[in-house]
């Protein structure tokens, strides 16, 4: 059997920084400590992506501009709830395994960086922005075609993970996009990673009506729904250490420290990826690499319905049964 | 060569998913738009003999049908590599499959590697009319794809005008299963699988499979007691099932109450939940927020209790108590009872 880098905690497990186990019998008796932790020979390169996405669960005003464009700025902006879930899990691998590298990749405009900070803060160990105007306006292939090939330009990870689906697009779509684009075996709806051995994982997920468990090798991603456990919250140690991260082009401004500082702590800069760096088709990215298209869009409305209101007390509600049965008796639904 | 119509029947166990038959209806009326052949491509293990036959009662003029032991449960990349392999070779028009857990798994990767667009959750799908100014510039046969975006508060109709298939999930629920007047003669294509798929394809394994309910319960319920983050407790909930016993129909939850901890998920209406269309629908103690209502608007009567009167989803209902839930639904019960 396959040693195991990693297995789910028990509920009664405690928590260790650090794993050098030379007696790993005689602790488990003493702590009733999980019985599978082995120190792991070969640290795990994890890259977890995420997305910077308008919050749509609060909208608060109008979503259209008069030119009938969305308008993006009434929304504020947050980390993809479900990529915060695929970060949890990468974490928790780390948590077993703390040489485990989780690294976090985004594409999106500058202030992406907000996100990747956000996942820095929370124990990510390093950040990559891929960003320029030749990426925006893509579809999902065009989005995961670039982002498969930035992740070839930084080295292929064992392991992906990525949120099941964004709050904006709501597609699903790029998790599996990637997975085709770099060869990778995928799992998705991913709720939990029981286990990770040299050779791959083991995960649970949600497959409508049923639960399965499924093992997947190496390489391989895991897209997680957002039913996964929440992401745990930021670590002071983490936001004390990550404040002032930045890409190259806002280290030379003058609002970050002066480049000394940044030389001397080369973990603060979050890589930045371009067109001209990663040599890439232009024909396959952006607006031009997107074989679909909006043709129009229009802001979701219901006309408002005549309705009628019955009171609380019991008269009122026995007329709303009576009223509700004999319309229910001879109403269709509609598109029948 | 006739133009093509693909629609993907998922399978459970030795049957047809009704989504098949959800997404035939549609692809028939799509293909007659198109004077095009439907064509259903169904992949599973040990299906039977009427299941197979049933399609030509919905208009499919071919069948492609895979059938190994291996092939269930479904896994990524056998039906990745069958259904791109027979998209490359028949070369088809438009290519429907369902937005289920195995279709949003399977539809993108073989877009991907297809290069070409897919259009996830579709509302609605209608071939363009370039005779209409508000369609002139799109070429014939163009699919019009019709779906809810920006967490459910936009609609975009989305085109791919250039790269075949134009590739549209569709959530189940959503289109109506209907048989063609006359059913059609279909030619049934039996394909080995290890003619399309290597070795290397069967690497992701399922260890194990469990079935936590069935869903068809709600779908198809004529009445639907439906509760709300303002049910307020998981005890409350019970007051729901009570109702739906007093008048002979199902309950169910938005996505609120669920996370909530008030019911269990399969019972979960709304964008990320089930689409019903039931003759009553009472919506107890929910806001009315557009990714739930969009998985009920099409109810016949639509009754709603809220504390809130100003709550979105009574611009929907036919029937407005303002009240809680706690007081008001004890009154129904008594009153569906005499």
């Amino acid at each position: 059997m396959q040693p195991l880098l990693y297995e789910k905690r028990a509920k009664k497990g405690l928590s260790f920084a650090t794993l050098r186990l030379y007696s790993w019998a005689a602790i488990a008796l003493v702590f009733e400590f999980d019985r599978y932790l082995f120190y792991t020979l070969m640290p795990l390169d994890i890259l977890v992506l995420i997305k910077q996405v308008p919050d749509t669960r609060g909208v608060n005003a109008p979503l259209m501009t008069a030119e009938g464009i969305v308008n993006r700025a009434s929304l504020p902006t947050i980390t993809n709830p479900d990529d915060l879930c695929a970060l949890e899990q990468a974490l928790r691998i780390k948590d077993q395994a703390p040489d485990t590298t989780v690294r976090l990749l985004t594409m999106g405009p500058p202030s992406a960086v907000e996100a990747l900070k956000e996942g820095l803060f929370r124990g990510a160990t390093s950040a990559a922005l891929l960003t320029g105007r030749a990426f925006a306006a893509a579809d999902t292939l065009a989005t995961s075609y670039a982002l498969s090939q930035c992740i070839q330009a930084q080295g292929q990870p064992s392991l992906i993970f990525c949120g099941q689906q964004s709050l904006d697009g709501d597609t699903a779509h790029v998790g599996a996009q990637v997975a085709e684009l770099l060869g990778y075996a995928q799992v998705t709806q991913v709720v939990e990673v029981e286990s990770v051995s040299e050779s791959g994982i083991i995960a649970c997920r949600h497959a409508d009506v049923a639960e399965e468990r499924v093992s997947a090798p190496f390489p391989c991603l895991l897209a997680v729904s957002g039913e996964a456990a929440p992401c745990r919250t930021r670590n002071i140690q983490q936001l004390l250490r990550f404040k002032h991260a930045a890409t190259l082009s806002v280290q030379a401004s003058s609002a970050t420290p002066a480049a000394a500082y940044y030389a001397q702590r080369p973990y603060l800069t979050i890589e930045e990826w371009s067109e001209e760096r990663l040599g890439i088709d232009p024909t396959r990215i952006g607006l031009k690499g997107s074989p679909t298209q909006v043709w129009q869009t229009l802001e979701v409305a219901f006309a408002p319905k005549e309705n009628e209101s019955f009171g609380m007390d019991e008269q009122e509600i026995a007329r709303l049964l009576q009223k509700m049965r004999r319309k229910a008796d001879t109403s269709c639904p509609k598109n029948a | 060569m006739k133009k093509n119509i693909f629609v993907h029947c998922e399978t459970v166990g030795s049957v047809l998913a009704p989504i098949a038959y959800e997404l035939l209806t549609k692809g028939r009326t799509l293909a007659n738009d198109l004077g095009a052949e439907l064509t259903a491509l169904i992949i599973g293990s040990e299906i039977e003999k009427a299941a197979i036959e049933s399609v030509s009662h919905y208009g499919a003029h071919r069948v492609y049908w895979c059938d190994d032991a291996r092939l269930v449960p479904y896994t990524t990349l056998p039906y990745t590599r069958l259904l791109a392999a027979l998209c490359e070779k028949e070369q088809p028009e438009v290519f429907l499959i369902g937005a289920t857990a195995q279709g949003r798994d399977l539809a993108p990767r073989v877009a991907a590697r297809l290069r070409t667009g897919l259009t996830a959750h579709c509302t609605t799908l209608e071939i363009a009319d370039s005779s209409l100014p508000s369609e002139a510039g799109l070429s014939a046969g163009t699919l019009l794809m019709t779906r809810p975006a920006l967490g459910g508060n936009i609609a975009a109709t989305i085109v791919c005008p250039e790269r075949r298939p134009q590739m549209a999930s569709v959530t189940p629920g959503v289109f109506v299963a209907q048989k063609a007047k006359n059913p059609v003669a279909t030619e049934v294509v039996r394909l080995a699988v290890d003619d399309y798929v290597p070795a290397d394809d069967w690497r992701v394994k399922v260890l194990s499979h469990k079935e936590t309910t069935t869903e068809s319960a709600i779908h198809q319920a004529e009445v639907v007691v439906c509760g709300g983050f303002g049910v307020g407790s998981k005890k409350n909930f019970a007051l729901l099932e009570r109702l739906a016993a007093a008048l002979g129909g199902t309950v169910a939850a938005t996505r609120a109450a669920v996370d909530a901890g008030f019911a269990e998920r399969s019972l979960q209406i709304g964008q990320t939940g089930l689409t019903v269309r039931p003759r009553l629908f009472i919506a107890c103690g929910c806001s009315g927020a557009i990714q739930f209502t969009s998985g009920m608007k099409d109810s016949g009567t639509i009754v709603s209790i809220n504390s809130d009167a100003h709550a979105p989803i009574n611009t929907l209902a036919d029937y407005v108590v303002v009240g809680e839930v706690e007081e008001v639904l004890p009154k129904m019960i008594q009153a569906a009872l005499t």
